[in-house]
């Protein structure tokens, strides 16, 4: 039996029941590992373990440097106890784009049945990952826990955007119930750039209050590093401001280097409209595709 | 907490806004709240300050705080490098991190000038000023809840001094909010000595916006 039969009045059930019949909710791995070989981005490891699946990979460009893969989310979105790890490795020189056909979702469920997800990345020097996926949505009374990694050699390049819904406001639920733990780490080398630990409780403080939400319910970041994007910044930087002029839009980027030729430019994001966000995150991706010297083609998923 | 004379005067001049070490330079975002319009008044000034206090500052720098002085007093530099590198890792932006960072060199230069400096700090890291702060303080044997009273009170006397020169606030109304933020000093401390190392850290997405945006505000009195 999953949670379903507590999710109490709320409106999106997952369709089916759980794929393992257990109350211990899924257990989902996927390993994934690129190479590139002769100016080819290969798909060379695929492993995966429970209901997580991939689409065959494609190669959008004129020739076979760039691969694509969508990853397809769990069925309908996690439940109390459900689990997805996911871990992928670029190896030098390799460059892939992924993302997801649709937006995760974290059901409500009971306090201590956390929801969990975990991404690790390893990219090494000449490579570059560009990790999109659709945003999160968080349910009225979730309780999600996520941590995200992203391991790189000096040399590499990373392009990744997290974009998080608390409730769903268009259909007038708020996030006054739940927990949401967020964590981030970028390392360059075993050296740290970046460490996030986002903690919502619904109904503290955070939500409204200037230093945290702003009683925003989309919350966003992107991360570039690696010298073609770093040098982009001052681009960067005024696209964001831009996006600041619209009166429901709070931006801010900043270009953190914690050590000479270790940086990272933290884009971050407040907002009222998910559909205005990925919109805003669009532009700065079709930037990196103009003025970048690394290049990669839009997602095809993305225009329908 | 138990300081003798010299443990206490020790205490008073690393937490004192003398420290030479350029920290009145240094509004951690609340000059670009007080541009923004977010703090207008000695109340809203309250409020900010003790957000940060309780959300921010006593989520990170006095959980780590604790365990740098742990690390100074067991002699470990190892142990010091890695809290110091998750320190320049939590910071959100690059003036937060060059405030920490360059508060962080002139507190070194000091104690190296005092002859007491931490000789064996390899060149090539930037020590944080908390690093420093727990240096000084474990060589001068003060108690570590005592540490943590000054460290917090040299951050909130600092930044009620950014508020009264900008908000701005009178003398009066500055000294009623230092008195009425020091309440939530031992709570915080508190809180930050039974914190696990997993539960460190923190995320404050308006202050990290805030404060992005105030690396390219256009005039400013504070670089952070």
């Amino acid at each position: 039996m999953s949670d379903q039969a507590t999710l109490n009045g709320s409106t999106d059930p997952k369709p089916g029941s759980n794929p393992h019949g257990s109350d211990n909710g899924w257990q989902a791995r996927l390993q994934l590992g690129f190479d590139q070989v002769a100016g080819e981005t290969r798909l060379f490891k695929l492993a995966h373990d429970g209901p997580l699946r991939v689409q065959k990979p494609f190669y959008p460009g004129s020739d076979r440097r760039e691969c694509h893969v969508y990853l397809l989310h769990p069925p309908g979105g996690f439940v109390g106890n459900d689990q997805l790890e996911i871990t992928g490795a670029l190896k030098q020189g390799a460059h892939a784009l992924l993302t997801t056909p649709s937006a995760g979702k974290f059901y409500r469920t009971m306090p201590g049945r956390t929801q969990k997800q975990r991404l690790g990345w390893t990219v090494g020097d000449g490579a570059c990952l560009a990790w999109l996926p659709q945003e999160n949505v968080f349910f009225r009374g979730c309780q999600a826990d996520l941590e995200t990694r992203f391991n790189l050699q000096s040399g590499a390049h990373l392009f990744a955007w997290d974009i998080s819904v608390f409730g769903r406001k268009a259909s007038g639920e708020k996030f006054d119930e739940g927990r949401v733990s967020q964590s981030f780490t970028v390392n360059m080398d075993d050296r740290i750039l970046l460490r996030e630990r986002f903690l919502l409780n619904a109904g503290a403080e955070l939500q409204t209050a200037k230093w945290g939400l702003q009683g925003h319910h989309v919350m966003a970041t992107a991360l570039l590093t690696g010298p073609a994007f770093e040098a982009q910044f001052d681009n960067v930087a005024k696209l964001v401001e831009r996006w600041g002029h619209e009166s429901s839009v709070s931006a801010g980027a900043t270009h953190k280097r914690v050590i000479q030729g270790a940086g990272v430019i933290i884009v971050r994001y407040l907002g009222a409209k998910v559909s205005l966000c990925k919109a805003h995150f669009e532009q700065l991706q079709l930037l990196l595709e103009r003025e970048s010297t690394v290049n990669w083609l839009r997602p095809r998923i993305w225009n329908t | 907490m138990k300081l003798d004379s010299l443990e206490l005067l020790n205490l008073l001049r690393l937490s004192s806004q003398a420290l030479p070490v350029g920290a009145y330079a240094y509004s951690q975002g609340l000059e670009a709240a007080i541009e923004a319009g977010f703090v207008q008044s000695a109340d809203d000034t309250g409020h900010w300050l003790k957000g940060l206090l309780t959300q921010g500052y006593g989520r990170l720098d006095l959980p780590v705080l604790v365990r740098l002085v742990a690390s100074w007093q067991e002699d470990s530099l190892e142990s010091a490098l890695v809290w110091n590198a998750l320190l320049a890792g939590f910071r959100e932006t690059e003036e937060l991190l060059l405030e920490d960072q360059q508060l962080g060199r002139a507190f070194y230069r000091l104690l190296q000038s005092e002859e007491n400096g931490p000789d064996q700090w390899p060149v090539a890291e930037i020590p944080c000023f908390a690093t420093m702060f727990a240096y000084a303080a474990v060589h001068h044997h003060i108690d570590l809840v005592a540490v943590l009273h000054g460290f917090s009170w040299s951050w909130l006397e600092n930044l009620v001094g950014v508020a009264t020169k900008i908000v701005p606030l009178g003398q009066t109304a500055a000294q009623r909010l230092l008195r009425d933020l020091s309440r939530h000093i031992e709570p915080v401390c508190n809180t930050a000595l039974r914190m696990t190392d997993e539960e460190i850290g923190y995320s404050l997405p308006g202050l990290a916006i805030l404060s992005s945006n105030h690396e390219r505000q256009y005039v400013r009195l504070f670089r952070s």
